[in-house]
């Protein structure tokens, strides 16, 4: 694969090494931030490298079960931008450039680590001034699939285009003042291009920005697990899967009859809910986090929360918003109690007293979401070296 | 001319936890309803709650929350519900927010529903304990003796209450409704009522339902006392058919030959679960079918024939 360089990345990256060399990188403020932050290395002191032939993020060619009409009706691609190759290109660049946060310390990749699904494998994320976070990042795997195309644990965000700037500007997050990033961003001169190839228009604005970063969220879809190719083989998802164990067969049955009503309504291709749950984490309606009832002050919302994708959830742990429970066996074991008596909790959440052996059967289900092509697919990885 | 392309048994899956509600149209057409809203377990938190909640963050105790009091992500609800300008929420303007919160985003082309125990919508003991025997995913011979003695045992359960409930409605329904009435027994017994739901110049639409039988008995427009009195039996019915403890635990015994230790625990515990489902909201897909006129089309999937589909559609209604 041939790869471009942009020329002046090349001579950033000699200005970081004379730094290492002489000793300077570490008196160096922004270096020294990344360096207590825990950060990436900055942007500008790498390499991008891109393939000549954009990889391919458009035209998926998916199995049936996501070409259905009740599976594709949760697709939330707006008309007026759709995935290109090109643009999500530009978006894989702009999702791993630090230069997005306000000390060119961290970027979106930082936080949300490919090899673990696109979460944070710690609990919370270390801002771009070394802040914690209160909450996991949450994973981006499928994030075209969820129909209402509201997004964060408490549903703030509208749709994609609207959401992926409010991290780039939030104070402890990533801090970057959204009017300076066009600016920013102009400076390199490869980021023109992109930005031709993606939309046309080499005119870097905030808004085409959050349109590419869109695209490239929409991009990662993953389809290719264990589950899938069993189910394109399958009469049905109820039917015992060919390429299954006796035991991940078992698991599938119990999660289609305790799980699915959640986490794989009205189709069988995204394990999304469609609705933010309360799910009895907390008793106390006053001090922990109140989920989407913050942002709507609605009281039934109280304590509710959306919920990724359950595929590859083998890797996002830690779960849940606050990332409370650090493994799966938690997570059934708190859906195997009932959990908490918190008013808003939904009905749905019953005692479910799972046997040691239906808890091994789930999770070994569970991993049958894992899909390994994707989680080290090179078109969804730090293009910068 | 009607051409159906039954993809039920893709559909099973789901039908297992989903469920609709029809009603008549005043030219008694059935009707295909859909409802929305969260099931909960009939507690919310109150409006008092959330102003307690948002008064939690006032750092200072100036009886207002300003912006920069707030998380970050909460800081728009200043600019929502700040009515004097004041940049900060007294404890009435938080309590105006709570009472008339953001209209709910709709959901394209699909339908939220609401929850409740299967039991109380209709779903059968028997499709409960048979799914559980599912579940264990059994060697084909085992799954067949322990079938067999499931079975019969759940005969010799309901058998009585559905005859004493048949012979209470005898009284109270038209031979029609009576006819009406055992099938939506039968079929409630037998696995999944299936409908196709259409109006001239719509798009068919097959939809997934629980034979209700208290939503049957609602439908005949009984007379008050007799619709109530159709309802208690309906009530003695449910209580006389489940299966309690005692019950549980003989059929564990019974079957003790023919499961392991692992197996009857998995067993025991799925018994003891109660069946949660979809009983607000109806799902459909599109059909591919050519209907003329209006139609509902029934259908009744035994959910043991998968190995060898029994699947059967057959009208019920049409006015072409």
């Amino acid at each position: 694969m041939n790869a471009r360089v942009p020329g002046g990345l090349v001579l950033m990256t000699a200005w970081a090494l004379v730094l290492c060399a002489t000793g300077e990188w570490a008196s160096n403020p922004r270096a020294h931030a990344a360096q207590r932050a825990g950060a990436a290395v900055p942007s500008t002191a790498r390499t991008l490298r891109l393939p000549e032939v954009p990889y391919r993020y458009a035209n998926l060619e998916l199995p049936l079960h996501f070409t259905q009409p009740a599976a594709q009706r949760f697709d939330n691609t707006p008309a007026d931008n759709p995935t290109t190759d090109q643009g999500a290109t530009l978006g894989r660049v702009l999702f791993y450039d630090t230069r997005l946060s306000a000390n060119d310390t961290i970027s979106c990749g930082s936080c949300h680590v490919q090899a673990h699904a696109f979460v944070d494998p710690n609990r919370f994320s270390r801002g771009f001034e070394g802040g914690m976070t209160d909450r996991h990042a949450m994973s981006l795997v499928n994030l075209r699939y969820h129909p209402r195309a509201r997004f964060f644990w408490d549903e703030r965000g509208g749709n994609l285009e609207a959401m992926v700037l409010l991290p780039v500007e939030n104070r402890l997050e990533m801090g970057q003042d959204l009017a300076q990033l066009p600016g920013i961003l102009a400076r390199d001169a490869q980021y023109p291009g992109l930005f031709r190839e993606a939309f046309g228009d080499s005119a870097i604005t905030q808004e085409a920005v959050a349109r590419a970063l869109a695209q490239f969220l929409r991009s990662m879809v993953s389809y290719q697990s264990k589950y899938d190719e069993g189910r394109a083989k399958a009469r049905s998802t109820a039917a015992d899967f060919e390429n299954f164990t006796l035991q991940e067969n078992r698991g599938k049955a119990l999660f289609l009859r305790h799980c699915s009503l959640c986490h794989l309504a009205d189709q069988e291709a995204h394990f999304v809910m469609v609705e933010p749950v309360n799910t009895g984490l907390d008793e106390d309606t006053r001090r922990p986090d109140g989920g989407v009832g913050d942002i709507t002050l609605n009281p039934r919302d109280v304590g509710r929360f959306k919920s990724p994708s359950l595929r590859n959830v083998e890797f996002t742990a830690p779960y849940m918003h606050d990332g409370r429970f650090s493994g799966l066996e938690a997570v059934l074991d708190h859906y195997s109690s009932g959990g908490r008596n918190h008013p808003n909790k939904d009905v749905r959440i019953q005692p479910l007293h799972f046997t040691d052996s239906e808890k091994a059967a789930l999770i070994a289900f569970l991993k049958t979401l894992t899909d390994r092509k994707f989680l080290a697919d090179p078109k969804f990885s730090d293009p910068f070296e | 001319m009607r051409r159906v392309h039954v993809v039920l048994l893709t559909l099973l899956s789901f039908a297992a936890t989903a469920s609709a509600q029809t009603t008549e149209s005043p030219d008694g057409k059935k009707l295909f309803v859909a409802f929305s809203g969260i099931g909960t377990l009939g507690t919310r938190v109150s409006p008092d709650e959330v102003v307690a909640r948002l008064m939690s963050f006032d750092r200072n105790s100036d009886g207002r929350v300003a912006r920069e009091e707030l998380l970050e992500r909460m800081q728009d609800l200043v600019a929502r519900g700040d009515s004097d300008s004041d940049g900060a929420l007294d404890a009435t303007e938080i309590r105006r927010l709570a009472i008339t919160p953001p209209a709910a985003d709709p959901v394209r082309g699909l339908q939220i529903g609401h929850y409740s125990f299967g039991g109380e919508v209709g779903f059968s003991s028997r499709s409960h304990i048979e799914g559980a025997l599912d579940d264990l995913r059994l060697a084909d011979s085992t799954r067949d003796q322990a079938l067999a003695l499931v079975t019969g045992f759940l005969d010799t359960l309901e058998s009585p209450a559905s005859a004493t409930l048949l012979k209470e409605m005898e009284s109270l329904l038209t031979p029609e409704q009576l006819a009406d009435f055992k099938v939506a027994l039968t079929s409630r017994d037998l696995g999944r009522d299936l409908r196709v739901f259409s109006s001239a110049g719509s798009t068919p639409r097959l939809v997934a339902v629980a034979s209700d039988l208290a939503a049957h008995i609602g439908r005949y427009g009984l007379p008050p006392v007799q619709n109530q009195q159709a309802h208690a039996a309906l009530g003695r019915f449910t209580g006389g058919s489940r299966i309690g403890h005692a019950e549980r635990s003989a059929l564990l015994d019974q079957l003790k030959d023919i499961l392991s230790d692992e197996e009857r625990d998995n067993f025991r515990a799925a018994l003891e679960r109660r069946p949660v489902v979809k009983a607000g909201s109806a799902f459909g897909f599109p059909l591919d079918v050519v209907l003329r006129g209006d139609v509902v089309l029934s259908g009744v999937v035994d959910r043991r024939s998968e190995k060898a589909p029994r699947t059967k559609l057959f009208a019920t209604r049409h006015a072409d």
